[in-house]
């Protein structure tokens, strides 16, 4: 039930926001998130935005997971550097 | 292209060891399910499921209040999957059937509006964790109709899973954090659960790659000797969590020790309505009498599946009396329950 999605804000009227889920339109409210303007992506659950997120953290790219494999990979190998020392 | 989740498998294959890492989300049910990422790990990896439905962790008792107050003439607004999860004399839709009020509604903002436009008691049937209860307290802070109050069966997840992890049952060694209840509370709440108990920790969104390099993070973990709170759903949970809507959860509730259903009371482990706007709490405003409630159906197994010692397959009314069209038990009747997902993508056991 905790399921949310992230949509980008088409326009604000009081505080509600429409949102566009990639074509399915619906109106989320912003009590929980502040002032955001149109063009904003937010994560939607309920009927209530509950985070805001950067255009890049909306569209979950492929590139966010392989950056983060990078990141464990580096930590490996700041690990093996300490230990061979 | 780089075939990406194969080689998160490899990576999970390579550092793999006997370990039981137990998840509280239905939707993280759902695309481990869909995706049968349990068949795709070595098997001593063990991904167990815990109360991760707040639709099927309301107790009976829940559910009787609210029919006390349906077949008492007081209109029902809830979720869609609240209406056939059982109570002691039957199911919200039972009552629906026999001539009651009961609604369907998306968020508690079409139950405030529907309050608007009846003159009619309405009350919100509140039932969902921490990542839906900030929307009932910033209903509650605007100032709803006079005629709308809620039942507040808000549950909070880090009490369950002290709860879960003290009580021993499970022997779990890890715990991946439900995405977006962490979205409200941020990651802090989860830190004494590695720091007093050495359990490794990562928060995890939702598509099958968060997943798969959340069970890769945990065992990273262990062979790292680290046990911390890590999160992997960067893109959507904030360390500190969302401060705007913890401070409404604050404003509007007190923490308060209740059951869940399969479990007995966890302390301090529900919101219940501040006496500040006891207007618009329905257990204030009504006299609600029920009797004693009776918390399972003879032969239904949801409690041991709600706390993660058992899955659906070992029910004996699983897909046989038990099944999404007839749900028996509570985690057969909402599509994040453990059973209703078990029953719609297959066995967990892939011989069987």
């Amino acid at each position: 039930m905790c399921i949310a999605a992230p949509a980008q804000i088409v326009s604000i009227t009081d505080k509600v926001a429409t949102v566009d889920f990639g074509g399915v339109r619906q109106q989320a409210k912003l009590d929980l998130v502040g002032d955001l303007e149109v063009g904003r992506y937010v994560l939607v659950h309920s009927g209530y935005a509950i985070e805001v997120l950067t255009d890049t953290e909306a569209k979950e790219s492929l590139e966010a997971w392989d950056e983060l494999l990078k990141v464990l990979d580096e930590e490996d190998k700041e690990a093996e550097l300490k230990s061979s020392v | 292209m780089k075939n990406l989740s194969k080689e998160i498998i490899q990576r999970i294959e390579k550092i793999s060891r006997p370990v039981k890492i137990m998840h509280v989300c239905g939707s993280h049910e759902h695309t481990i399910m869909q995706h049968g990422i349990r068949t795709l790990i070595p098997k001593e990896v063990e991904i167990v499921a815990g109360p991760g439905c707040p639709v099927c962790c309301v107790p009976s008792r829940e559910v009787d209040e609210c029919l006390y107050l349906a077949r008492n003439g007081v209109t029902i607004a809830t979720f869609g999957d609240m209406l056939r999860v059982p109570g002691t004399t039957g199911s919200l839709a039972d009552a629906k059937a026999d001539g009651a009020d009961v609604r369907i509604v998306y968020g508690v903002n079409n139950a405030v509006e529907m309050a608007q436009k009846i003159d009619n008691e309405i009350v919100f049937m509140a039932a969902g964790f921490e990542t839906t209860a900030p929307t009932t307290a910033a209903e509650l802070v605007n100032g709803p109709p006079e005629n709308f109050s809620v039942l507040s069966s808000h549950r909070l997840i880090p009490p369950a899973l002290k709860f879960l992890i003290e009580s021993g049952e499970v022997n779990l060694n890890a715990l991946i954090e439900p995405g977006h209840v962490s979205t409200i509370i941020g990651t802090k709440p989860y830190e004494p659960f590695s720091e007093k108990y050495g359990i490794p920790q990562v928060v995890a969104g939702f598509n099958p790659f968060d997943v798969l390099i959340s069970i890769y993070m945990v065992l990273k973990q262990f062979k790292d000797g680290k046990a911390e709170v890590q999160n992997e759903y960067k893109r959507a949970v904030r360390e500190e969590g969302n401060i705007k809507a913890q401070e409404l959860l604050d404003e509007v509730f007190y923490i308060t020790s209740r059951e869940w259903r399969g479990f007995p009371t966890i302390p301090d482990s529900v919101y219940e309505v501040k006496k500040e706007f006891s207007n618009f709490n329905a257990r204030e405003k009504f006299d609600i009498e029920i009797g004693e409630s009776q918390p399972l159906v003879t032969g239904c197994i949801c409690g041991p599946i709600l706390r993660g010692v058992a899955r659906p397959e070992e029910c004996k009314l699983f897909k046989t009396e038990c099944n999404p069209m007839n749900p028996v038990g509570a985690c057969m009747v909402s599509k994040e329950g453990t059973c209703n997902i078990a029953f719609r993508y297959g066995s967990f056991d892939p011989s069987v």
